[in-house]
Order: C-alpha cells, then sequence, then structure tokens
C-alpha cells in the first residue's frame, strides 16, 4: 500500500451528442413489454409511487379514526380493511417495488453492464407485479370487501370469513401477494446474476459501491427465503378455498406454524427494504461530504453479514406466543447479534460526516435525516429484542412507532434522497432546491410528530389495530395524526417538484454533485445505449480525498 | 479552537448527555402505567435502563452529527476533498466491539429479569423457596418508595427486615380460567364453582391464568401487568403474576381477533383477601345470567359511520352466561 499512482479517470466521460435523445423518450414506452432495464426501473419506480399515494391516502383516513377515541369515522370492518390494505400496499405495492425499481435502473450503470442478464425475463417480471398489484386494488370492490385480518394474516382469522369464496378480499389479497413474490423472485434471479456475471473488468468485489453490496446481499435473502413464504402463502389459500387442515386447529392444523413459515421470511425481508437504504446512504454522505466512505470494507462485510444474521431472528415476533422460554432467550441473543453490523454503518456515515466539507443539498438532507431516524429506530429495536420489555409492548402502537421510525422515517426518507440525487440520470435536469427543502421540513417535522408519539401511547397500553380506545389517551393520538396530515401534506411539493423539473429544471450535465462512480461518467439523461465501451475500473469506490495519498494498490489481491 | 479548548468542550458535552441519559432513565418509569404487579416492576427496571443506555448512545451519535452539520459546511461550488482517511483499523475494531459488549450487557440483564418473571409457571421457584423472598422484597420496595418506583441496583433497606416478617403469602396458587371468544372474556374460579365476566383477584397473592381460546388467536394484556400472552384455540397456556396494587384495571384482547376486537376488554379487580372471598361467596348465591355485551350491542345497533361497509365479516358470538358481571 505504498506505491503512489496518479488516479486514472474512472473512464471518459461521454457527453451527450445534441442528436442523441435519453432513454425516455415518450410515455407509451411505460405501457409495452420493454427489455431495457432503464424502462423497466421506470415502470417499478413511476407505478409504485401512485400506489404510494393510496396507502399514504388509507393512513390518513387511519388517522382521521384515530383523532377521537370513539368510532365515528369509518366502520369497524372498514377499520380492519383499512390497516391490513395500508400495511400490505405500503409492502409488497410501494416499498419492494420502488426498490426494485431503482435497483434495474442503477445496478447496471453501477458496475459497468449494458443491461442485466435476462433482459426478457425483467420485463415480466415488472407485468407480473403489476397485475398482481391490480388484483390487490381492485379487491377492494368485492362484494365482501378487501382483506381484514392484517398484512400478517394469520389464520385462523384468516380464513374465517370469506371460507370457499375464491373472489371473497382474502383470496384475492392471497393471489396477489403470491404473484408480487414471483416478480420479487424474478428480479432477484436477475440481479444476482448480473451482479455476479456483468461487471465491468477492474470491477472488483471490493470495488462496488455499497448500493450494489446492499443488492447482492438483499436479493440473495430473496432467492433463500422468500420461497418459504410462497409456500406459506399456498399452504394458506388451499385451507381458505378448499378446507385443507394445515392450520387449522380444530383437525389436528398448527396456526403457530403459519407464524414460523411467515416471519422466516417477513423478518429478513425487512432488511431487503432497508439494506438498499443503507445504500443510498453510503452513496450520498460521500458525496456531499466530499470524504472518502469511512471504512468501506467494513461497511461492505457488514451489509452482507445481515444475510446470515437474519435468518436466526424470525422468532422474536412470536416472543408474546406460546413460545417456550429458551425460544424466547435464544431468540434475544441471536436478535442482539443485529445491532452489531447496523452499528458499525451508523459510526461509518458519523465518521464520514466528521470534520468533513458539508454540502446540505437536499438529497443530503435526506440522508442524514434519514440516518437520525434510523438511530432510533435501532435503539427502540435493542429494547423491543429484550423479551420482559417486550411482552409489555408488543402488539401496541409503542411497536407501530418503532417500524415505522424503519418503514417510513428511514426508508422513505432514503427514497426521497435517492430520488432527488439520480434524477437528473433520468431526467437529464436537477430537482428545485428550495421547494426540496421545504419537503424536507414538513417530511421531517410530520414524520417525528406522527410517530413518535406513538411509543408513548404503546407504554401506556395503546392496543395497535384497535378502531376505538380509552379517552385518557387522546391528547397523543391527535398529535399523532395532525403530524400524519402534516406528512401528507408534505408529499404535495415533492410532487410538484418532480413534475416541473422534470421538464423545466436546471440542466444538469453528466455529474452534477462531482460524484464518483460509473453512473456519473454517463449522460444526464442516460441514453438508450449506456457504455458503448465498456469501462474500466482502475479506482477504489468514493474516491474524494487527496489524490496524493494512496488509494489504489495494483497488488491488492481483492 | 484551540486543542485544549477543544478537548474541555469534548469532555463538558460527553457529561452533560451522560446526566441526561441518566434522567431520561430515571423518568422512564413514569412513561409506563402503575407497576401492578411483582413483575412489572422488574420490566420497568430493565426499561429504565434502556432507555438509559440508549439516550447515550442517540445523543452521543446526534451530537456529533448535528456538531458537524454546524462546524464544517463548504462554500457553495467548493468541491475540494474534505480529509483522505480511508480507514481507521483502531476506530473501526473499538466501534464492533462497544455494540457486542453492550448487547452481551443487555441480553445478560434480560435473561436475569426474565428468569425472575418466569412466566412459564412458579414451580421451580416455589420449590426453591425463592417466589415468596421476591414477593416480599416487592412489598418491601413499594412500601418504601411510594409510587411503585425503585431504583435500580439499590436494595431497599427495608426489604431485609421484611423478608423475615412472618405471614408471607401461602404458597398454594389461586387458578383462574380465562376463555377468549369472539368477542368476550369468561373467567371461571373452579375452587368456587363460580363464573365472571369481571376478572378479580386478591392483592400480594400469585395467580395462575390458564387461557384457552374458543375461535381464534387472542391476547390476554392488562398493560398495569405488564407481561402480556397470546392465548392460542386447542391449547391451555399458563402465566402466573402477582398484583401488588389494589384497584382497578383493564384487560385488553392484544391479538387481532376480529371486526370487534376493539370492543374485546374486561374490567379487573385487585383488591384485598377479604374483600375478594366476600365477592366469591355473594357471587356464589348468584344464578348465571347473560352479561351484557358491548360488541353484541353494537352488532345489533349499528353505530352510524361515514365511511366502509355496515356488514361485520365476523358477527360476536351470543354474550357469555355467568355468576357475575358488572
Ligand atoms: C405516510 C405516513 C404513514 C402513516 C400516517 C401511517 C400510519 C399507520 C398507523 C396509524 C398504523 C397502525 C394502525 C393500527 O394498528 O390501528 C399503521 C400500520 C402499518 N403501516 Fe403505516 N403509516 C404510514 C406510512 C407507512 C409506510 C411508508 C409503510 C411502509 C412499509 C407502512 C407500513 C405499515 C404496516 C406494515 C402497518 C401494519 C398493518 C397491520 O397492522 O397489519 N406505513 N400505519
Ligand atoms: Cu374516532
Ligand atoms: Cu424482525
Amino acid at each position: 500500500m505504498t506505491s503512489i499512482t496518479p488516479l486514472e479517470p474512472l473512464g471518459p466521460s461521454r457527453e451527450l451528442l445534441p442528436t442523441e435523445p435519453g432513454f425516455f423518450t415518450h410515455w407509451q414506452q411505460l405501457l409495452t413489454f420493454n427489455r431495457d432495464h432503464k424502462i423497466v426501473g421506470l415502470q417499478y419506480m413511476l407505478s409504485s409511487f401512485v400506489f404510494f399515494l393510496i396507502g399514504g391516502l388509507l393512513a390518513m383516513l387511519i388517522r382521521a379514526e384515530l383523532l377521537t377515541p370513539e368510532l365515528n369515522v369509518v366502520t369497524r370492518q372498514f377499520y380492519n380493511t383499512l390497516f391490513t390494505m395500508h400495511g400490505s400496499i405500503m409492502i409488497f405495492l410501494w416499498t419492494i417495488p420502488f426498490l426494485v425499481g431503482m435497483t434495474n435502473f442503477l445496478l447496471p450503470l453501477m458496475i459497468g453492464a449494458r443491461d442485466v442478464t435476462f433482459p426478457t425475463l425483467n420485463a415480466l417480471s415488472f407485468w407480473v407485479f403489476f397485475t398482481g398489484a391490480i388484483l390487490m386494488l381492485v379487491s377492494f370492490f368485492t362484494p365482501s370487501g378487501a382483506a381484514d385480518s392484517g398484512w400478517w394474516s394469520y389464520p385462523p382469522l384468516s380464513v374465517q370469513s370469506g371460507f370457499g369464496n375464491l373472489f371473497s378480499g382474502e383470496s384475492i389479497w392471497l393471489l396477489s401477494v403470491l404473484l408480487g413474490g414471483i416478480a420479487s423472485i424474478m428480479g432477484a434471479v436477475n440481479f444476482v446474476s448480473t451482479i455476479v456475471w456483468m461487471r465491468a473488468p477492474g470491477m472488483t468485489l471490493f470495488r462496488m459501491p455499497i448500493f450494489v453490496w446492499a443488492a447482492l446481499t438483499a436479493q440473495t435473502m430473496q432467492l433463500i427465503f422468500l420461497p418459504v413464504l410462497t409456500a406459506d402463502l399456498i399452504l394458506l389459500y388451499f385451507d381458505l378455498n378448499f378446507g385443507t387442515p394445515f392450520f387449522n386447529v380444530a383437525d389436528g392444523g398448527d396456526p403457530v406454524l403459519y407464524q414460523h413459515f411467515f416471519w422466516f421470511y417477513s423478518h429478513p425481508v425487512v432488511y431487503v427494504w432497508i439494506l438498499p437504504v443503507f445504500g443510498v446512504f453510503s452513496e450520498i454522505i460521500p458525496a456531499f461530504t466530499r470524504n472518502p466512505l469511512f471504512g468501506y470494507r467494513t461497511v461492505a462485510l457488514a451489509t452482507a453479514s445481515f444475510a446470515v444474521i437474519t435468518g436466526f431472528v424470525w422468532v422474536h415476533h412470536m416472543f408474546a406466543g406460546d413460545t417456550p422460554g429458551w425460544m424466547r432467550l435464544l431468540f434475544m441473543a441471536t436478535t442482539g447479534l443485529v445491532a452489531i453490523p447496523s452499528g458499525i454503518k451508523i459510526f461509518a456515515w458519523t465518521a464520514t460526516i466528521w470534520k468533513s466539507k458539508l454540502h446540505l443539498d437536499t438529497a443530503m438532507l435526506f440522508a442524514v435525516g434519514g440516518v437520525v431516524m434510523f438511530l432510533l429506530a435501532g435503539i427502540t429495536g435493542v429494547m423491543l429484542s429484550a423479551v420482559p420489555v417486550d411482552l409489555h409492548v408488543n402488539n401496541t402502537h409503542f411497536v407501530v412507532g418503532h417500524f415505522h421510525y424503519v418503514v417510513n422515517n428511514t426508508i422513505v426518507m432514503g427514497l426521497y434522497a435517492a430520488i432527488y440525487f439520480w434524477f437528473p440520470k433520468v431526467t437529464g435536469r436537477l430537482m428545485a432546491e428550495g421547494w426540496g427543502k421545504v419537503h424536507f421540513a414538513f417530511m421531517f417535522i410530520g414524520s417525528t410528530l406522527t410517530f413518535f408519539p406513538m411509543h408513548i401511547l404503546g407504554l401506556q397500553g395503546m392496543v395497535r389495530r384497535i378502531s376505538s380506545y380509552q379517552p385518557d389517551l387522546q391528547e397523543w393520538n391527535v398529535v399523532s395524526s395532525l403530524g400524519a396530515f402534516l406528512l401528507g401534506v408534505s408529499v404535495l411539493p415533492f410532487i410538484v417538484n418532480a413534475i416541473v423539473s422534470w421538464k423545466h429544471g436546471v440542466v444538469a450535465g453528466n455529474n452534477p454533485w462531482q460524484a464518483t462512480g460509473l453512473e456519473w461518467t454517463l449522460p444526464s439523461p442516460v441514453p438508450k445505449e449506456t457504455f458503448e465501451a465498456t469501462p474500466t475500473v482502475l479506482q477504489p469506490p468514493y474516491n474524494y480525498g487527496d489524490p496524493n495519498v494512496v488509494l489504489f494498490d495494483p497488488s491488492d489481491p481483492y | 479552537m484551540k486543542k485544549s479548548t477543544e478537548i474541555v468542550f469534548y469532555v463538558v458535552a460527553t457529561a452533560l448527555i451522560i446526566v441526561l441519559s441518566f434522567w431520561l432513565g430515571h423518568k422512564a418509569y413514569d412513561w409506563m402505567p402503575v407497576a401492578a404487579t411483582v413483575e412489572a416492576q422488574k420490566v420497568d427496571d430493565l426499561f429504565s435502563f434502556l432507555v438509559w443506555l440508549g439516550s447515550i448512545i442517540f445523543l452521543g451519535i446526534t451530537s456529533v452529527i448535528c456538531f458537524s452539520l454546524l462546524t464544517c459546511r463548504a462554500e457553495r461550488g467548493d468541491f475540494t476533498e474534505g480529509h483522505s482517511v480511508r480507514q481507521n483499523t483502531k476506530l473501526e475494531i473499538i466501534w464492533t466491539v462497544i455494540p457486542m459488549i453492550l448487547v452481551a450487557v443487555i441480553v445478560t440483564r434480560s435473561v436475569v429479569i426474565y428468569d425472575m418473571l418466569d412466566v412459564e409457571g412458579l414451580d421451580l421457584l416455589i420449590s426453591e423457596g425463592k417466589f415468596t423472598q421476591l414477593v416480599k422484597t416487592a412489598l418491601a420496595q413499594t412500601s418504601s418508595t411510594p409510587g411503585g418506583h425503585h431504583h435500580p441496583g439499590q436494595p431497599s433497606p427495608a426489604a431485609v427486615t421484611l423478608a423475615q416478617a412472618p405471614g408471607a403469602p401461602d404458597s398454594t396458587i389461586n387458578t383462574i380460567g380465562v376463555t377468549a371468544r369472539q368477542f368476550s372474556w369468561n373467567f371461571a374460579y373452579p375452587d368456587a364453582n363460580i363464573t365472571s365476566t369481571e376478572l378479580h383477584m386478591p392483592v400480594n397473592q400469585p395467580v395462575r391464568f390458564s387461557l384457552t381460546s374458543e375461535d381464534v388467536l387472542h391476547g390476554f394484556y392488562v398493560p398495569e401487568f405488564r407481561l402480556k400472552q397470546e392465548i392460542i384455540p386447542q391449547r391451555t397456556i399458563d402465566i402466573v403474576l402477582t398484583p401488588i396494587v389494589e384497584g382497578n384495571f383493564t384487560l385488553h384482547d392484544s391479538q387481532l381477533s376480529g371486526t370487534y376486537f376493539a370492543l374485546m376488554d374486561a374490567d379487573v379487580v385487585v383488591e384485598s383477601e377479604e374483600s375478594y372471598q366476600q365477592w366469591l361467596t355473594q357471587v356464589a348465591s348468584l344464578p348465571p345470567t347473560p352479561a351484557p355485551n358491548p360488541a353484541f350491542d353494537e352488532y345489533s345497533h349499528p353505530q352510524p359511520s361515514l365511511l366502509g361497509h355496515v356488514d361485520p365479516a365476523i358477527a360476536p358470538k351470543a354474550p357469555p352466561i355467568v355468576n357475575y358481571h358488572s
């Protein structure tokens, strides 16, 4: 590590020729069976954003009902449908598909590949997902209404109503989630094989950006864990529609087995969402601090370690169930392990920010905001891993607060950060900073007001999924609901900004943030044919920093 | 800043964070409802400890981030590099090891406390005579610090003397059968041969709840008692709790059980041994009658709402027929 090699450029920057259009020329492309990874990415991102708005609307209704202790906005039946569909839409129609879309768009650009390994499968993946998504939304209009047994869909409740009715909300819900799962597997096969086979020469494992490490880990996890959920849901589908006794206690089935299978996938899936967001933080923070990502190798290894650790923690969702003492304690210990790689990442980002040259553009604000939110989510997560505490707050609003700090305050923040950061690669233009900052302020304040009070409510014993509650809990519920409405409003400046900037924003040029990474050597917007000549990678990632210090060692074995 | 001022600044900031976190950990007891069982006090001690640790970490890291945000801003358009430190092996080892130690501490503490709770049944504790000891220590602590709070790691002086006092609670445990169904609770007192929709129990005595469900999953949860337990059809699950505060509480169903889930509450009364016995004898003379049931009432008289189906997916079962109801 002593030789001083002058840094080679990442590859010749390509200027967009005046005649060369971006990859996205007319909106009808979105309706086609398109094999271009960038179009598939855009299809995924745009459609899931629309679903996000629908899921958000349902959340507004939930919070409207919880504004007062009594039931007065919706019926009890519809309240159950509301939180079930809110949760399901946010997970299966927004978070997962948006991340798939983002990975589709960015991954090949980041590793210098021209497309994914199986472009046709990729296009198929989107349309399978889209069919499932439409099914889920249409289920609102079935005579019995949409699914209503929570996004866990625990039997026996989930098979109690709508038995044998192929068109019940629950039945359609199951089909929809199954289709989403199939689409995810197709995506995962594509992403993993693309990373393994299609990296540009010189893009060794330890030169991959953290976002690529995250995609590799997350998508491998999909391949390992998702089949278990698929099997679980198929068995439940049979129980529901054909009367099989897999989970039916009366006939010797076991509802607890359903829970084990369910969480065997649904715990790891949380990392399938959050790892790419950690990847986003790891791309954005170095660019806006002008520092290399501190401890890059440790962060990369910490990322990969999640694939192993998260396979052994699922029972923490069942601590309050009929779970033997030894199992509770064992899974408490394994759950604690998750704190270690998470801690490593937070420390690494903090050290990157420390004594740096900060630029607080909107993307950076969202990234730092997301890191702070995740810190709190991690701390309440460790509290939940302590069995005695969990037995008190399990199934209360404390848990709702905790996981929204993850899914909304960290993941959604991270996705916004990503949108502000990579917007030019899609549109060729920058989003307006002023509106971006308004969006950030509303979102940060709104998120805190909405979700922090839920921890207090949960500690006081407010059970989740209830449509009415004791009057003495109203104060914090009012704060939470008003916060939620602010959060709802915060999306408006974003939408206006995105639409206006798409057409009229400041022209970005190849690399508006002076960032490293292969995608920034390409023109903005990215043309249809990305890498005309395959680039050769000669540098480690995040090569910010004094060029006189040796950052690259040719004898490095990795 | 001069190097020495800088160091003073960091030291003062760290001290402030630690003091503030300690205070938060202490306040954490107030965020919970009354600790009405022996078990609740243990849970609260653990929670307070976690709040203390968590606050140090949260405040510590956010302070570093905020400090940087305030002091390290670059000029617009200045894209020169910050610094080029890529890694620091020592530092990275430290921040891998620190979480490991913290996690080990938290897990150990939780295991110790979980062992004291022994929610799966107290047989072991009783046979070792540890149980009565536990109750007495807890009682002593409540009497020495009003409000049921006491400070972790600080044994109350009264505990020692009271522990030898006569009249310790009997170790034969009262059993109450708890049956959950959509959407009502039914409590059976096998020794007195009565049933009730209100849960009565004597203070300062361990009670064994034998939980069953007639239909779907439910959850047994009295926030003041802290420990909750999911109820699974066709299984009987026992938990043991020792109430130490007299008063009225509410039992909630804590596992989604269908349309009227939110209405599946029951009144809980913790009372002195005398009034409990009185209640038992009084109730034994009452003939069983149908209990009032909020879910059933609302089902029979649906409330107007702005949005949604009126038809419930799951109709409530008929209200239970019991000796006693409020
Ligand atoms: C836009 C702001 C949001 C608000 C105001 C909000 C509000 C809520 C509330 C109040 C509940 C609890 C309902 C209850 O238990 O009675 C809930 C549940 C849930 N939310 Fe959100 N949420 C938001 C965003 C999100 C996002 C982005 C996700 C992403 C995954 C999400 C996922 C869930 C899930 C999985 C549940 C659990 C549903 C269930 O109990 O089955 N939410 N939300
Ligand atoms: Cu209301
Ligand atoms: Cu989990």
